[in-house]
Parts: C-alpha cells; structure tokens; sequence
C-alpha cells in the first residue's frame, strides 16, 4: 500500500501499536545493589536487572536447569519438574561442543554442578549440597570447519578442555562426510551399501543424479570444496549446517549407549534460527528444529537444547568470569569462491549472516527483541507426521504438496497446472512423474531453494559433484518411497478401499 | 551481451528478468505469468469469489490498487468469473497527499468503466486525517487512520451493497507481515495474517488477490503497461520500526529473490498451539453504532469520543467509555447497516450447518 502502513492501513482492528512496541522503559531501581540479594554490590546490569557477580550465576543456572531438566524426567509432574534431579540415565551424554559461548558455558555449567561423574575418577568434590550424577559417563563431540572456513584449528584446544575435565573426546572434521570410514571409526559397523560414488548434475534443474565408481584421486576435502564451489554463496550455510546435523546425530547414534545429545544453542542462536528458518521456507519444521527435547530418527535418542533460555552474551560472560576461552565467529558466511550473486549491503551474502546481523543491530534498541522471537517460536507446533518421506539433505520430514504450492505461486513454465492434471512442474521437474533418478523431487521445499541456482557457471567439466554418501543413500530409499507411490497410482482404478496401513 | 531468448516462450527475445524466478523472460510472457499467478491464486481450491459477486476494490491511487484493479477487470473478462466490480476509495482528508491520488482512481474509472464511491473521514467522522493530527499530534495518527480506514472501507461497501472488499496488499507486505509477527511476539495475528481471504463472524469479506505477487512485479507490470499511478508518501508516514523490517526484507530479497514468497510459505504452514488459535475475543456490536467489535464500543467510536473530548493521548485507551451515552455536543458515526446479501447469506450457511 501505498500509504506505507499497509497493515494498519487496512487490518487496524484490533491493534493497539501499528507500530513495533518501543523497547520498555528500563524499571526505575537501584543499579548499585544487586536487584536479587538487595545486599551486595552490582557487577553486571542487564535488561532484567543488576546482578551481583553470584547472583548472576544463580540467575543463569536456574535458567539452565529449567531446560535441562524436564526432557531427563519425561512423564514427570509440571510443578515438580525442575525442582529435583532427574534420576541417573541410563546411557551416556554426548556433549557438541563448537568452542563458542553457548557450548562451553554448558559444559562448564553440566561439570560444575557435579551432573556428570569424572570418567577419569577423580573424586568428585562433594561439598555442602552436591548431588548425585545425571550422567555417569559422557563424550564431548566437536566438528573441525577449519578446512573451509580457512580459520584456525581449535581440535586440540576443545580435547583439552574435555580431557581436562575427565570426558571422551570425539573429533570430527566437516569433510568426514565423504569419508567411507567414518562409521566405522566411530566404532560402528557399516551396514549400507557404499554410496561415495553418488554424483549430482546441477546444470539441470531436476538434478540427475548417477552412481559412479569413486574416483580415488580426489580428497574428501577437494570433493566437499567442489561442492560448496557449485552452490551459490547464500546456499553454502545451509549446505554446511546440514552437514554439522548430520555427524552430529550419526555421532550419537554409533557411539556405544548415547541417551542425550546436549546442544549449546542459546537463545540469541534460536532467534536467527526462527527468522532465517522462516526466511528459508523452513517454517512447516521449525518447531523440530527448535525444540528442546526432539527424538532422533529410528532411536531412543534425545536431542537437548538447556541454554535456550540463555543469549550468547549472557554465555560469554560466564565464559569469561570463568576464564574460559571461546571462539564465537563461526565464519561460514564466506566459504568457497565469491559469487556474482547478490549481497545485502552490510555484506552479508547468506540469509543466515544477513539475520544474525539484523537481531543484533535489533537489539541494541530493543533489547527484548531475542526473548519476543523465541516467545513466538516457541508457540509452533509441528502439524506433520515424522514417519512420513525424509529429505535427504536435511533429514527432516518433506513437507506434503508444497512443490504444488511453489508451482502455482511462482511460475517457471507456461504450461497450466490445470491441464496437467495434478503433475506441475517447477523449473522443469515433473513431479509426477518417474523420478527414479532425479534428486530435486525428493528434497524438501527448503534445500531444493538451497541446492537450486547450484549454477551452471560455476561447476567445471561435466558439471557433476559428489553428494556427500548419506545423501546418497537417501536418495535412494525416498525413491523406493516415490516408487511405491506411482505403483498404487497405477492400479488406483483397481483398489476398492484404501488400504490400513 | 548477446540478447538471450525468452526462457517461457523460447522464441521472442527476453527483455525482463523476472524478481520472483531470475527467469529472463519477454514482455508478452511476463504479462502471462503474472496475471496467470493472480488468477491462480484467485481460484485456488473453492475460489474466493462466486459469480454475480459484486466486488470492491479498495483503491487509494497507489500502484497495488491501480495495477489490482486494471488486473481484476481483465481476468473477469478473460475467464468469465462473472464479477460486478467497483473501486471504493477513501479519502482521509490529507493535504497534498490524497487529494492528489484520488485524480488517479477517478481516471481508473474512466478508463476500465467501473463505478466509483469516494468517502471521506469528513463525511464519516467529522475528522479529516490533517485535523486530528493537529490534535494528536505525529504519534499516532497512523492509529486513528488505519482504525478508521477499515471501518469506512466496510460502510462504503454496505452502501453499495457490496459483502466483499479486495486490497492491494502484496508479496512483500505479507512477508513483512510475517516478520513483524515473529518479531513483536504477535502469535495470534501471525496465524490470522496469512489468510487470502478473511471473514469474522459478521463484517464484510476481505482478499488480497496479490499476496504472491512481488512489488517489483507490480511496478514492472504498471510500467510496460503505462498504467499511471500516485506514489508520493503520505505526509504523516512513521518511519520507525517498520522500515527496519521492510529494509530487512530488502536485503534478504537481495541475497535470494525468492526469500519473499519462502517466507510466505513459511508463514502459511505455521500452525500455533490450541491455547493460541482459542485467545481471540468474542465479537458483539457496537452499542453505539452497531458496528463489529470486541468491546461496547467500537475502536472508531472510542477514538473520536477522545478527539471529541478534546484529549489527545488518552484517547487511544478503549474501554474507559463504555456507555452507550453520547456525551453532550458530540458527533457520532451514524449507524452501521449491512447489506442485504450477507444477510441471506449467512441464513443459508446456518442451514448448511444444522443440515450437516
Ligand atoms: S501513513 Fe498516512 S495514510 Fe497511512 S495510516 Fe498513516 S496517516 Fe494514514
Ligand atoms: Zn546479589
Ligand atoms: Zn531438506
Ligand atoms: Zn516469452
Ligand atoms: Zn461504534
């Protein structure tokens, strides 16, 4: 609308503030005592108040516990839930630990307050009050991006602070995803057939895949460069997040008895996740993405995200009245070659970066903005049904009839979707049809954007790039899927009832 | 550089990319896909409209109403939908701003042959828009401006015996929609928002036909057609915390042109929990002037018993009048009488109901 107010122009019922509500006016109180124990002197002053530096902690922890705890005590009462802790699990803690606040903060708030026995037996320090161990053995699990963010190697540092503190230590590497072995290293035996030699072609819009005898002579790392090359700048985050997922739950599903796989997501994390989640069409599974307590596929395992409640300023200064060293750039916004593509005018060449800079700037007026996003995601529910078709890239459930939606909103063809009789087709992909070799039909709305543009200009030769093996292997069973389909769709006029299943 | 061949058609040469594809299409092919686009979106499932309709079109002079309405003239033609169309426009009463792009609707008129209704806040309130921001001031204007804009888009359409009213509203004003939702915490509004076509209980409908289509579309669309259209900023415009938005918006659209139309998807698939789809009050009418509302009073008739009073600020707090008492000397709206169709309407879907 022209008048440039176009909701309260028109959908004003109702409204209070046609604007965004101003930042709150900061409570009128004391900043030179602390606002909780109203005794000691404040250290720190943050939007909730003046703190003292152990009021800080106990503000923090509590907030900690609060998420940490009900997923260890699933069933247990609303009112009683934070208040005890959970009985001993019966599997160990994988600990992902990226060297930045949110995750270091956590494992030193999980080895402080005693929720993890010493594997390495030293004696646990039982002074006034401390109680028994949630964990009697857990692994801290990092992934090394340094190979293509070309930043410093921090796998030493974060076995140290793991060591250090009497936990296993697992280090991977980002480019580990085209590593045959990998399974096995972790100790777990292969059981798929070998899937390293799946190609992509990105010069068609379909994506044809092939299987193509591994071709020995490339690295890991030059087969993961070449496909980050091949995709446009704003679609290598994604491609890079994917990929910390997956080791991440391949991690806890090989190790031996993984119960919980602890995140240190924080809140400010969260946040550019619900609008950069939403800005990527991810919003049918966000609230998988953001839940605190999500069981991984075909397991028993439970994927915690306790610092929810915690920004990564808030982190880092845990971080640094501890002395601990943390690392918070992740760096992912300028991998690969530069694109022609375009660029916000801050710089920022992926939605995620351009989000991340958009709620920080955000919250320098307005303070509440993180906590108002999280409110907000925190109130989505998922409509779907997990046991539906995965999408091979970003393992989550496939969003039915969205590739519909897409085609009627946003033509790429001149043919009309009423006469193709429910097959529309999207830069070319007919959806309905045999796709026993396309890879497009079967990602989810998001990574096919993702992996769409994975331009012509960019890869060399004959334009094809290895997938990493799991998406690969992927492939091929939501293809058995798809198959399955178009054989009940050719006996349709045959079956008299639909089927139980 | 070479001149590329239209990517739809193949032959003509491409003379456009276009914003929402990247595609480099020629002109004739993107008239097609766009107005292809509207009509889809038009017809998707039921259709928003039922032959015989009689359809207003809320129009203000701007681009997304003059391309809306040139758009919707031509799709009832071509695909019969058996409309009966008007342009109802609302003049707030802003110097220099409205009365200059009232010229373009009456020139829509002219030129598509559609009945045309002005109403102003003047007629309505007794208010023009520069007169109660000599009395509030430049805070909140856009309060009582938007409050009263969708009351006398309602009664202008009663009066013409019209129960359905499409806006311009577009693409990207839905996806900034779905971003200020999330960001002020507007859970309730953030399911609501993404309809194409809304109705509570007793008002009048509302669609927006373009929620796909992209405002770099629309100016597109406008211009190789030479559709004139009014795009000076209305004078008392805000500037705060929407714009950040709209420029957020901006630059991820920068980055990746479908970003728009990705966050409308995603916004449409968002389902919230029970406790949240259930918070919306419970309407009544107004006891002054019967028009829909959530409390005794009306939000326009609570504004302009403040302007009335004299109070400036206060006035935006509902609910400290409640009495159906005119204060003494006070203008009032005069009542709120809905058409007749709606009415037969809403019988035949309570039987409907008690039939299923
Ligand atoms: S910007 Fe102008 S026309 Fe739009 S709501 Fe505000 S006062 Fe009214
Ligand atoms: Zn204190
Ligand atoms: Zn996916
Ligand atoms: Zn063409
Ligand atoms: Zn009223």
């Amino acid at each position: 609308m022209s008048c440039g107010n176009p909701e309260g122009a028109v959908e004003g019922e109702e409204k209070e503030e046609v604007l965004m509500p101003t930042s709150r006016p900061v409570r009128r109180v004391d900043k030179a005592i602390c606002n909780r124990c109203k005794k000691a002197k404040t250290s720190f002053i943050f939007r909730q108040g003046a703190y003292c530096s152990p009021c800080y902690e106990i503000s923090l922890r509590s907030r900690f516990i609060r998420q940490l705890h009900p997923p260890l005590r699933p069933g247990a009462v609303k009112s009683t839930l934070t208040l005890y802790r959970p009985v001993v699990q019966s599997g160990q803690a994988l600990i992902a630990v990226s060297g930045g606040a949110g995750s270091v903060a956590m494992l030193d708030m999980l080895m402080s307050r005693g929720y993890i026995s010493r594997s390495d037996g030293a004696a646990t320090n039982r002074t006034k009050g401390q109680k028994e161990a949630v964990w009697d053995k857990a692994t801290v699990v990092y992934v090394e991006f340094a190979s293509v963010t070309g930043r410093d190697e921090r796998t030493e540092d974060i076995r140290k602070l793991s060591e250090d503190r009497g936990l296993g230590f697992i280090g991977l590497k980002v480019e580990d995803v085209y590593d045959a072995g990998l399974v096995s290293w972790l100790g777990g035996s292969e059981r798929n057939a070998d899937t390293s030699g799946v190609k992509v072609n990105f010069q068609q819009p379909n994506l044809p895949v092939s299987q193509e005898p591994t071709t020995s002579n490339t690295t890991p790392v030059e087969r993961l460069q070449s496909l980050l090359a091949s995709l446009p700048p704003a679609s290598r985050p994604s491609l890079l997040s994917h990929i910390l997922d997956h080791l991440l739950t391949l991690a806890a599903l090989t190790l031996p008895n993984v119960s919980q796989l602890l995140l240190g997501e924080t809140a400010t994390r969260l946040a550019q996740r619900v609008i950069s989640g939403t800005a990527l069409g991810r919003g049918w599974t966000l609230p998988l993405e953001l839940s605190n307590s999500f069981t991984l596929p075909d397991s028993q395992i439970v994927r915690m995200k306790p610092m929810k409640e915690i920004s990564v300023k808030e982190a880092a200064l845990w971080c640094r009245i501890h002395g601990l060293e943390t690392v918070n750039y992740r760096g992912w916004d300028d991998v690969g070659p530069k694109g022609k593509e375009g660029r916000a005018k801050g710089g920022a060449a992926s939605l995620e970066a351009l989000t991340e800079q958009f709620i920080a700037g955000l919250s320098t007026t307005h303070p509440s903005t993180v906590s108002t996003i999280n409110r907000t995601g925190d109130k989505l529910v998922f409509p779907g049904d997990t046991s539906g078709p995965i999408c091979p890239l970003c393992e989550m459930p496939t969003e039915p009839d969205a590739m519909r939606w897409k085609a009627r909103t946003a033509l790429t063809s001149l043919t009309d979707p009423h006469s193709s009789l429910g097959s529309p087709t999207i830069a070319g992909i007919h959806t309905g049809d045999s796709t026993h070799d396309n890879f497009a039909p079967t990602l989810c709305y998001a990574c096919l954007t993702t992996l769409s543009g994975g331009a012509t200009d960019r890869t060399t030769g004959d334009g094809m790039v290895n997938l990493p093996p799991w998406v690969g292997q992927r492939v091929s069973t939501s293809q058995r899927m798809v198959a399955r389909e178009q054989m009940r769709e050719e006996i349709a006029d045959f079956l008299l009832a639909t089927e139980e299943e | 550089m070479a001149p590329s061949p239209c990517s739809l058609c193949h032959t003509a040469r491409a003379l456009v990319k276009r914003p929402k594809t990247g595609q480099q299409v020629c002109k004739s092919c993107f008239y097609s896909v766009f107005e292809t686009e509207v009509h889809n979106t038009i017809t998707e499932g039921q259709g928003i409209f039922h032959r015989g309709e009689k359809v207003a079109i809320g129009a203000s002079g701007g681009k997304d109403s003059t391309v809306l309405a040139h758009v919707l003239t031509l799709l009832n033609q071509r695909y019969d939908y058996g409309l009966d169309l008007y342009l109802l426009s609302i003049d707030e009463g802003i110097t220099g701003y409205r009365d200059d792009s009232l010229e373009t609707v009456k020139q829509n008129q002219v030129e598509y042959g559609l009945p045309l209704k002005i109403l102003s806040y003047n007629e309505l309130y007794g208010w023009t828009m520069d007169r109660i921001v000599e009395q509030v001031g430049r805070k909140n204007n856009c309060t009582f401006c938007g409050v009263f804009r969708r009351q006398a888009l309602d009664r202008g359409a009663a009066q013409l015996g019209i129960d359905h009213i499409v806006t311009g509203h577009n693409a990207d004003d839905m996806a900034e929609t779905v971003l200020m939702n999330i960001m002020r915490g507007d859970i309730a509004r953030l399911g609501r928002s993404m309809a194409l076509t809304t109705q509570s209980e007793d008002t009048i409908k509302r669609s927006k036909p373009f929620k796909y289509a992209y405002e770099k579309e629309i100016v597109m669309y406008a211009y190789f057609k030479k559709l004139t259209y009014f795009s000076t900023e209305c004078i008392y415009a805000p500037d705060a915390y929407r714009g950040h938005a709209r420029v957020f918006l901006k630059d991820l659209e920068a980055i990746r042109p479908s970003a728009i139309i990705d966050i409308i998807h995603s916004g449409e698939t968002f389902v919230l929990e029970q406790s949240v789809q259930k918070g919306l009050k419970e309407m009544q009418t107004c006891l002054r002037c019967g028009y829909i509302s959530s409390n005794d009073l009306c939000k326009a008739c609570a504004l302009l018993e403040g302007l009335e009073a004299g109070l400036d600020r206060s006035a935006l707090k509902q609910g400290q009048s409640t009495l159906s008492v005119v204060p003494e000397g006070h203008r009032i709206i005069p009542r709120f009488e809905r058409p007749v169709p709606i009415a037969v309407e809403g019988i035949e879907r309570a039987v409907q109901s008690l039939a299923l």
